[in-house]
């Protein structure tokens, strides 16, 4: 208990130093010293507008994304009690991209503002149609149910994606560099917006510890300690559909943060949701934190996208994970 | 008692798979036909008709004969091999949703061709397609390859390659230019347009080779249907054709990727109509390849008449056809749980 | 095998019925003008021309064969008032036609402004298929020499950086002078540019040259894209005497940078290139003008400082008979004390 909050309270520093790391390295690298101007006294210049202008809003959406992201991932590795459930794996960013799409080609919205709702609406709807379609049948919602029912929801919302897109150049001109997945798409204004709902979405996450961990025992079990299977179910629900629809809203569709990070953070803490919840917060920004920071240096003068990092790192994660359990343990 | 009744199944169920199949092959005719007549360019069909025996001006030749044609018929041919290969590994993975499109073949291609469109500019892009879509076969196979195979491992681990490769392919098309990143997400979507004899003579030689392979391979399909139990007996054989299927159906899937794009969900929903149309537990690859064909032909004649004279990619299409069976195909497997 | 022996027969046929003779020209005769690599042949000036893409349609009626245009289209803005009277006569195409489109339009020549409507493109149906392909049909076709890519078929990616300057635009000109019989007027239209970039470059000649950057309007995924080496837009800067900030990113014509890099060039200049729509004007692209200068992390840049981010067009940087407007335009935008 004591080491768990500790190693927490490490992963907070860690996090800190990502931040900073973020906040200094880039096209041109500045010192803390710098950083502390340009956040202390900000006199103007050059170097205090990149921090300040460029490199905090990105380095917000990282922190607000990726903790919402790693929360949505555990919530939602503990409702289905399933290890590969993870936003991108479940279709629920095909939702939000479609309605996005949708939004701009079809609607003419054209500021992220804008695409905040649809994007949440998108998740929600692709979220209760994969796990209506995966729930049904023997076995409820098995772990390659939801996959699969992910997989085949994500190929037709792509398709329907596609069709927009096509027919309207400018609308596949914004998509295409939204569906990567950048922390750089979101401009102050609208990660203050995302604020409030990453903060609703937080309290109810982290609220649902000690009900995960009752229903990681089954629903017979869960029902019979006094849990209310159906209500937790709605309430993480709700939660993974704020958490991930902003998260997608500010930095698109970013993939398999939600899968990886609370893995790791499982295999660190053990079974107790209570702890997993949290460690998966602060561990999924730090991700998403670093890999921004390498896209940035890889590709100059232009740079890689977060999301593709991400993919890279993550994936193979997944992989590992459907290699290493039995087919009867999924 | 079942070994028994297999051979008289087998008969009747020949019977119904080949009128079921006539049929298809009869209406993928007329759509073709029809398909040759229409266009950003009349031509009536007695024209058409003329034009094909050689008889018609130096424009309609290359209107019909150079670009029509070629498009009906790339379309028949990936029709039937994408439907062939869907059908192969919905047997072996006794899983209805277990397609090509799932386990990395299209993933692989994709990132080939776009690679090949916005980045190199050059190049024929079926070649390089097929050379992606084999390469990310083979790793799927790999890696999910643990002490043998699992349908449901392969799928995953398919789902998992298939994310990253996508996640590639979506950078690729922030680097080009709009009108390349454009032709890109068509060839994406499965794409018939400005197909010519030579991806007809790639999909068509596929079809010659790998075609009897697979009818060859459908016996022994029948067999490994029982169950590896009752084909324990044949254990070394029973592995060895499993893994000439699969092979096939893989080429089968590249290969039509190659020539048309990954066409979204034709091996999906296929060979499902074939079963239920011919029966519940015989494979019907020939009902299944007719049924493919006719699909992407008419999916193909819609893809380019609804928003004329802006053509969609025939995927986008048979996307649309093919959703909502998949919805009702989901909700309806239950059997996907099983050992699962 | 039938087409193939055909094929001159018809070739000659069409030639002859459409094609008619002029005084220079005694029948029979075929004048023949090397193109990109490729000869393109006529036998009398060609009588129906499509003309792709604002800098083609703009040169057709510079050449003042505007009654020759059986199509024009996708214009990236207004054209040049000069041009307006007869544009509004000519047919318009908002978006590229399909080969079918354009061989329906029966045209015996098709001018084109950039070089990706003969790529093959991944079959996309935009294309009109290579220039062999059409001249096949009787169709001979021309590539601006600036955008010459190094084999037919080809795209953007594979431009020779070394053929984007005005001499190429002028050489083009003769070509096209000579195989339209226009050839005094070809002259003429050379002469106005030649004089009219020299008088900008003598102005010029002893000022400070600033850096000027053309940027697409809007942040694309938080990155920007600019004019890069091989653009036409660094010679049209030159002449004007600036210099592009990013003409050394030479890969492509197009180049993504992250925002931050543009902070760190801090161009005197920037150019917001708005694009594709016949109506455009520089005025369209206030809204991205004000944009750039609102954004706080932009504050320091000199062009925001001193409102120097100006309203512009994507047609005024691609290579044509827009040179000496463009030249003179970004002159007076970048020496206004010099041109008063």
């Amino acid at each position: 208990m004591r080491l768990r909050a500790a190693g927490l309270l490490l992963c907070v520093a860690v996090l800190a130093v990502s931040v900073l790391l973020s906040l200094s390295i880039g096209n041109q690298h500045f010192g803390a010293h710098d950083v502390y101007l340009a956040l202390a006294d900000f006199s103007g210049s050059d170097n205090d507008r990149v921090i300040r202008y460029l490199r905090v809003p990105r380095t917000a959406a990282g922190l607000l994304a990726g903790a919402a992201l790693g929360l949505a991932g555990a919530l939602m590795q503990g409702v289905t009690r399933n290890p590969l459930a993870d936003p991108g794996i479940l279709g629920v960013n095909a939702g939000a991209a479609l309605a996005v799409v949708g939004a701009i080609g079809v609607l003419g919205v054209h500021s992220l503002t804008g695409y905040v709702w649809f994007a949440m609406g998108g998740a929600l709807v692709a979220t209760v149609v994969v796990y209506l379609v995966g729930a049904i049948g023997r076995g409820g919602a098995t772990p390659v149910k939801l996959a699969l029912a992910g997989a085949a929801i994500s190929a037709l919302l792509g398709s329907v994606t596609s069709a927009i897109t096509l027919l309207d150049l400018s609308t596949l001109n914004e998509f295409r560099f939204w569906v990567v997945g950048s922390l750089t798409l979101a401009t102050g204004p609208v990660i203050g917006q995302a604020v409030p709902f990453i903060a609703v979405g937080i309290v109810l996450a982290l609220v649902l510890g000690r009900s995960l961990n009752q229903l990681a025992l089954g629903d017979e079990l869960a029902r019979s300690l006094g849990t209310r299977v159906m209500l937790v179910r709605v309430m993480a629900g709700l939660a993974v559909v704020v958490l991930a629809g902003t998260a997608t809203a500010i930095a698109g569709p970013i993939g398999f943060l939600g899968l990886a990070v609370p893995h790791v953070a499982r295999t660190l803490v053990g079974a107790d949701y209570r702890w997993i919840l949290p460690w998966s917060m602060v561990l999924a920004p730090v991700v998403l934190l670093l890999a921004d920071v390498v896209g940035r240096l890889v590709a100059r003068p232009s740079e890689l996208q977060v999301g593709i990092i991400t993919a890279v790192i993550g994936a193979p994660v997944f992989i590992a994970l459907v290699r290493r359990r039995r087919m009867a343990a999924l | 008692m079942r070994t028994l009744r297999v051979g008289p199944v087998s008969t009747r169920v020949d019977v119904a798979s080949v009128v079921c199949s006539l049929v298809a092959w009869l209406l993928t005719l007329a759509v073709g036909a029809l398909s040759l007549t229409l266009g950003d360019y009349r031509i009536p069909l007695p024209l058409v008709l003329e034009t094909l025996s050689g008889h018609g001006t130096l424009i309609l030749n290359d209107i019909v004969v150079n670009g029509r044609l070629p498009r009906v018929l790339v379309g028949i041919g990936v029709g039937t091999a994408f439907a062939v290969s869907g059908a192969i590994f919905q047997r072996l993975a006794r899983n209805p949703l277990v397609s090509p499109d799932l386990i990395g073949v299209n993933a692989g291609a994709a990132l080939a061709a776009v690679l090949m469109i916005t980045v190199l500019g050059s190049g024929w892009i079926p070649a390089g397609a097929l050379l992606g879509s084999l390469l990310s076969a083979i790793v799927v196979y790999l890696l999910a390859y643990r002490d043998g195979i699992s349908g449901y491992r392969l799928v995953l681990v398919g789902i998992g390659v298939t994310a990253i490769i996508s996640s590639v392919t979506a950078y690729l098309l922030t680097l080009a230019d709009i009108y390349a990143a454009k032709s890109a997400v068509q060839w994406l979507a499965g794409s018939l347009a400005g197909r010519t004899w030579t991806h007809v003579v790639l999909i068509g030689a596929a079809l010659v080779v790998l075609l009897p392979a697979a009818l060859a391979g459908a016996r022994q399909l029948r067999l490994l249907e029982l169950g590896d139990d009752l084909a324990r007996t044949l254990a070394g054989r029973v592995e060895l054709s499993r893994g000439l299927l699969i092979l096939v159906g893989v080429a089968l899937a590249a290969l039509a990727t190659a020539a048309a794009g990954p066409i979204a969900f034709v091996a999906l929903v296929a060979p499902q109509l074939a079963r239920r149309l011919v029966a519940e537990r015989v494979a019907g690859l020939l009902a299944a390849g007719a049924l493919g064909a006719l699909l992407v032909v008419v999916s193909d004649l819609v893809a380019r008449e609804i928003f004329a004279p802006t053509q969609l990619p025939v995927g986008i299409v048979t996307a649309f056809l093919g959703a909502p069976y998949l919805l009702i195909l989901m909700a309806r497997a239950n059997r996907i749980g099983r050992g699962g | 095998m039938l087409r193939k022996s055909v094929l001159p027969v018809l070739l000659l046929g069409l030639l002859a019925g459409c094609g008619t003779p002029t005084a220079d020209n005694p029948p029979g005769s075929t004048i023949t003008v090397k193109n990109c690599g490729i000869d393109v042949t006529v036998a009398g000036p060609p009588k129906r021309v499509f003309a792709a893409y604002q800098p083609a349609i703009e040169m057709a009626h510079a050449l003042g064969i505007s009654d020759r245009l059986v199509g024009t289209a996708y214009l990236d803005a207004e054209v040049l008032p000069e041009y307006a009277g007869a544009q509004a006569k000519a047919k318009y195409y908002k978006n590229l036609p399909s080969r079918e489109e354009l061989l329906a339009a029966n045209p015996d020549f098709v001018l084109s402004g950039f070089n990706d409507v003969f790529s093959a493109g991944g079959g996309s149906d935009e294309s009109f298929g290579s220039r062999k392909s059409l001249a096949e049909l009787g169709v001979q076709t021309w590539i601006f020499s600036p955008l010459c890519p190094t084999a037919d078929g080809k795209g953007d990616e594979a431009i020779d950086p070394a053929s984007v300057t005005m001499d190429n635009v002028y050489a083009d000109l003769r070509g096209l002078g000579k195989l339209f019989g226009v050839e005094d007027r070809a002259e003429t239209v050379i002469a106005d540019q030649e004089k009219r970039i020299a008088a900008v470059e003598a102005k010029v000649k002893n000022a400070p040259r600033p850096t000027v950057a053309i940027l697409r309007p809007g942040l694309e995924g938080g990155g920007l894209t600019v004019s890069g080496g091989p653009d036409f837009g660094t010679v049209l800067i030159k002449q004007a005497g600036g210099v592009n900030a990013f003409a050394d990113l030479t890969a492509k014509r197009n180049v993504k940078i992250g925002v931050e890099e543009l902070i760190k060039r801090n161009p005197d200049y920037i150019l917001i290139s708005g694009c594709c729509d016949a109506a455009l004007t520089p005025a369209s692209t206030q809204p991205d003008v004000d944009k750039l200068l609102a954004n706080p992390a932009f504050q320091n840049l000199k062009a925001v400082r001193n409102k120097h981010v100006v309203p512009w067009l994507f047609a005024n940087h691609s290579a044509g008979v827009r040179g000496a407007y463009t030249t003179e335009d970004i002159a007076k935008t970048i020496h206004p004390d010099l041109f008063k």
